[in-house]
């Protein structure tokens, strides 16, 4: 299954859906996860801090999240446990590895991309996890674009989005886990596969296939791709964009996709008319993202990797929908496959863009 | 045509929620929005199907129900019998996905603001 398939509940897709508060199931596990943990110290700091309590967090459906603090010499820390889910909600195969997560954040840090500092991995292979430092701030999109507070960091996210970017796509391959390689010809292949496997008859999909098949980027050398890199996946500060989150769906490819992927509608909220997540305009992304040396893209590049990342969001809605359909139902589901049409709309939004320009 | 699942397959789903009990929040709210979502497809469905089939049997020049319609459709478009520009299919695909977004999601903000000019 191709990561651009993985459908995981992001935190938050404003209206309709909003952040959920903290889910009460999983109590069981804290105890446990907190064993590991005590044994990941012990064994990679030499000495045990006095841990919280865990709490369960909102968040991905393919991932846990909890949150604790480690008080040491006096000194507690706000941290931010990952962990596999005991049993998943919704299918999540195709992400990548916790054990490789934390690497690429490593690898981030040390390129000078904003990401939560790793403390220490869990050891256990059956349940593997690692321990982050909680970065404060607000990571919820709808909150992000009406939070007066923020009205500052706004106004400079969009080209401090091309500016972090430019580091992501910068950042040596070599030092990098293994990861998918999917370059433009493979990506496109790996979303007809997906939809041509939801068994559904959608023209304005079939007609986005061609449209990407007919215009396929040459986009130079192999780049690390966030791969979901949007308003949803940030955590911004009065400051701006302090962290940078969810790595799962990292691949190598094509540095411009994760330019297009910012600007897809479904991540603007009610700010449809700001194309960069829905705080800032493509004029300002590119600049920011040509001054820190990022690779040279143009407004084509944008539309095409806007234009796949509108169909890949639809089509990981028509997978749920064939999900549903094959039995494994919910509202939550239901409802997501219904969105489906909301990137039909966005699809034919930007042909008729094209073909105007 | 409008999607899967049917508002009757998200209510039956919304019956099993209320059932089990829903938390206040988040499930509550996308459990109203599927009741909502399911009234509306009620209200509006049987014109939108009648109008896009009208347009699929001219497109196409076949006749048939609508899945078997959009399946010619998508063949045509796959194989590029049809030509991608041709200001009828446009008509069709627009005229079909605003009905759709009618029902599923009103509210979505760019179909909104397209709306409100």
């Amino acid at each position: 299954m191709s990561i651009y398939l993985t459908y995981n509940r992001p935190r938050e897709k404003g209206v309709p859906w909003e952040e959920d508060m903290i889910e009460p199931e999983g109590r069981d596990d804290a105890a446990s996860l907190a064993a590991a943990l005590e044994r990941a110290f012990a064994r990679q700091h030499g000495a045990v801090p006095r841990l919280s309590p865990l709490t369960r967090l909102s968040g991905g459906a393919s991932k846990e999240n909890w949150a604790f603090s480690a008080t040491s010499d006096g000194v507690e820390r706000a941290l931010v446990l990952r962990a596999a889910p005991a049993e998943s909600r919704f299918e999540s195969a195709g992400v990548i590895s916790l054990p490789a997560e934390a690497s690429l954040l490593r690898l981030a840090r040390a390129n000078g991309v904003p990401v939560p500092e790793v403390v220490c991995e869990l050891a256990d292979a059956d349940r593997p996890g690692y321990a982050m430092q909680h970065v404060a701030g607000q990571s919820v999109g709808t909150r992000i674009l009406k939070d007066e507070g923020l009205a500052g960091a706004r106004a400079g996210m969009a080209r401090q989005c091309g500016e972090i970017l430019a580091r992501i796509h910068a950042i040596p391959l070599d030092g990098s886990p293994a990861l998918d390689v999917l370059m433009p010809a493979d990506a496109v292949a790996a979303l007809a596969e997906g939809y041509r496997a939801t068994g559904q008859q959608r023209p304005v999909f079939e007609l986005a296939l061609c449209w990407l098949a007919d215009r396929l980027p040459d986009c130079g050398a192999p780049a690390l791709v966030h791969g979901d890199f949007r308003n949803g996946n940030l955590i911004v500060g009065p400051d701006g964009i302090r962290a940078v989150l969810d790595w799962e769906t990292a691949h190598i490819g094509c540095a411009a996709e994760d330019l297009g992927w910012l600007c897809v509608p479904s991540w603007r909220f009610q700010r449809p008319d700001l194309p960069v997540g829905g705080f800032g305009t493509r004029q300002a992304l590119l600049a920011g993202y040509h001054a820190a040396g990022g690779r040279p893209t143009s407004m084509d590049d944008l539309r095409f990797w806007q234009m796949f990342g509108s169909l890949r969001w639809g089509v990981m809605c028509a997978g749920v929908g064939a999900r549903f359909a094959a039995g494994v139902r919910s509202v939550e589901g239901g409802m997501i496959a219904r969105r489906a049409s909301e990137t039909e709309y966005d699809l034919l939004a930007l042909m008729k863009e094209s073909g105007d320009a | 045509m409008l999607d899967a699942p049917s508002g009757d397959d998200l209510l039956a789903e919304v019956e099993r929620a209320l059932k089990e009990g829903i938390a206040p929040g988040f499930a509550q709210r996308v459990t109203a929005n599927a009741v909502a979502l399911a009234r509306r497809e009620r209200a509006m469905q049987a014109p939108l199907d009648v109008a896009e089939c009208e347009r699929l049997t001219a497109l196409i020049g076949e006749a048939g129900d609508l899945a078997v319609l959009n399946a010619a459709l998508c063949a045509a478009i796959r194989t590029r019998a049809i030509d991608a520009g041709s200001a009828q299919l446009m008509t069709h695909l627009w005229e079909t996905t605003r009905a759709k977004l009618a029902v599923d999601q009103p509210a979505y903000p760019p179909f909104r603001a397209e709306a409100q000019q």
